[in-house]
């Protein structure tokens, strides 16, 4: 028997890259696994064990600047369906220079022992330390049964605080979150992205979440903690990174109490409208979930009777999108390096990886839309072009095979050649790695005069996922080249319907 | 709030008379309840959204395999 080193070096190649290519199938079976077990939440969800329960609530609200929209938002909360004896606001004023402090005291005038005005006179130093200034106020006394967080600018649904207390009347019940939904009256297409991006999130991946046992984030706007759960905390708010929801929502669970997203209690919120915006926020929570993977890295993988954090679904699915732009890259790589050998296996995991990709797109997406059906109704564009029109024509590709290599070149009476053929294959292999420069450069040019219209377009063309990916990997790169980090706080304009 | 958004209807007068300011037991038990049946309706959006994959496959098998 011979043994050729050049068969096996060849061999080797091809399982290696293989592997690379197998990367891309990890992120794509986690969404599957995650979406497939949102219909368990009809039976496997917290209603059971919640119950009437009315705690008195002390809502805590961190305003830096917010003239324009805290006037409202405190009539909205004061107008809560909710015993208004058992409400309190507190507005944590970090040293704004607008109107805030008239606007608020003006509300403390009109309501009584229930709105409070709290001035910092030192700010800018975050939402976090602005929170544990008022958090610090009602521990004072024991008025406080439970503490609700939230944005200046979110507007709650009237019915929202009393659907989010009922879980308390579980004492195993930590913090509950709420359905952080787009609400910004004058929608563009990046504002329906995200608000398409928010039902994928939330009504969709967080009913997952409860069901896996084990949840990944609090709302920043729509959080309710039990005053135990907060004493456990160590009365205040995590300040050493840019992730305090997610590291709250993490010390939760880690000291045994759970955390349930109640998906019928609703908040609107104003999200950005520019790319430039959107990516600064994002940067500040993708740059947050950096250090909450190195923080808790002997939580991943370990299993624990304490808490689900260490489950492997858990784990697979926070490591899929938080490796999601390696992923991509990685894959590409493997299915660039068997077309370049030759390997007839390339065509084969590119179909594959991008019918498995297609079908739970069009699932996830199918039933996501069904979950809001008027915001999706709403925005209908953006849902089916989700993953980017190039992608989608990727998709089709490897779905139904010849269609866009032969039959329709064929239409109009285009014949490629093998040459031509095997350049078309090698653009859309590489495709998913370059959607993200398709980003970044619709980021660029959104200032310039063909911005207006060059942007929305880029994001169509390349995917509003393409875009957040774009943006997880220049949380690598910060964080790699340890760049400030710095809490930016979001433009709010006032901008939320109901 | 109404059922077209997804979700339960806001309006406390849907689960029968009540002061919104100072719901009772019985009301949010009731609400309790029609959320919990709610959430039942998660079973056929995903066999549609199913459906619509299981469409999608068909397609491919009778025209382009």
């Amino acid at each position: 028997m011979s043994f050729s080193w050049g068969v096996f070096g060849y061999d080797t190649l091809v399982v290696v890259l293989l592997a690379l290519v197998a990367t891309g199938a990890i992120p794509v079976l986690a969404g599957a696994m995650s979406f497939l077990a949102i219909p368990f939440h009809a039976g496997k969800n917290h209603y059971r064990k919640a119950a009437p329960y009315l705690p008195r609530v002390a809502i805590v609200v961190p305003a830096w600047n917010e003239g324009a929209v805290i006037g409202e938002s405190i009539d909205r909360l004061m107008a809560l369906e909710y015993p208004p004896e058992s409400l309190r606001v507190y507005v944590v004023d970090d040293a704004s220079t607008d109107n805030t402090p008239d606007v608020v005291l003006g509300k403390a005038d009109l309501y009584p022992g229930q709105v409070f005005h709290l001035r910092r006179e030192k700010g800018g130093e975050g939402k976090a330390h602005t929170l544990n200034h008022g958090i610090r106020v009602v521990l004072e006394d024991d008025w406080m049964e439970a503490l609700l967080i939230m944005d200046a600018d979110v507007v709650y649904l009237p019915n929202s605080l009393r659907k989010m207390t009922r879980h308390f009347a579980d004492p195993k019940v930590g913090a509950v979150s709420a359905y952080i939904r787009e609400g910004s009256a004058d929608k563009n297409y990046l504002t329906r992205f995200i608000g398409v991006e928010y039902i994928l999130s939330q009504p969709a991946a967080r009913r997952a979440q409860n069901v896996l046992g084990a949840q990944a984030c609090l709302a920043g706007g729509a959080q309710l903690h039990t005053r135990e759960n907060l004493l456990a905390l160590g009365g205040r708010i995590d300040t050493s990174s840019l992730a305090e929801d997610t590291i709250t929502t993490f010390e939760t669970q880690l000291r045994g109490r759970e955390v349930v997203f109640e998906p019928l209690a609703i908040v609107h919120a104003e999200e950005p409208g520019l790319i430039g915006a959107l990516w600064k926020q994002r940067l500040r929570w993708a740059r947050g979930n950096v250090s909450v993977t190195a923080r808790y890295s002997k939580v991943w993988f370990r299993p624990s009777k304490v808490h689900h954090l260490g489950g492997w679904a858990f784990g697979i699915v926070w490591f899929s999108l938080w490796l999601l732009p390696v992923a991509m890259v990685t894959s590409s790589t493997g299915l660039v390096g068997l077309l370049l050998i030759h390997s007839q296996l390339a065509g084969v995991v590119f179909r594959a990886l991008w019918i498995s990709a297609a079908a739970t797109f069009v699932f996830t997406l199918a039933l996501a839309a069904q979950l809001d059906r008027k915001l999706s109704s709403n925005a209908w564009r953006e849902v089916v072009t989700f993953p980017g029109i190039i992608s989608m024509i990727v998709m089709l590709t490897a779905f139904f095979p010849n269609l866009t290599e032969i039959d329709i070149p064929a239409l109009f009476g285009v014949h490629l050649t093998d040459t031509g053929l095997f350049f078309l294959t090698l653009s859309i292999y590489i495709w998913i790695p370059f959607s993200m420069l398709g980003a970044l450069l619709a980021r660029e040019v959104e200032g310039t005069w063909a911005g207006r219209v060059l942007s929305p377009l880029l994001i169509y063309l390349v995917g509003y996922g393409s875009l957040l990916c774009a943006i997880t990997f220049d949380s690598y790169i910060k964080e790699l080249g340890h760049a400030e980090s710095k809490w930016d706080k979001t433009e709010k304009t006032g901008r939320v319907v109901v | 709030m109404s059922a077209a958004h997804g979700s339960t209807p806001t309006n406390a007068d849907d689960l029968g008379p009540v002061d919104p300011r100072h719901p009772d037991d019985a009301f949010i038990q009731r609400e309790l309840d029609r959320d919990r049946k709610h959430e039942w309706v998660l079973v056929p959006k995903a066999l549609i959204a199913l459906a619509v994959v299981a469409v999608l496959v068909v397609i491919r098998q009778l025209y382009f395999v």
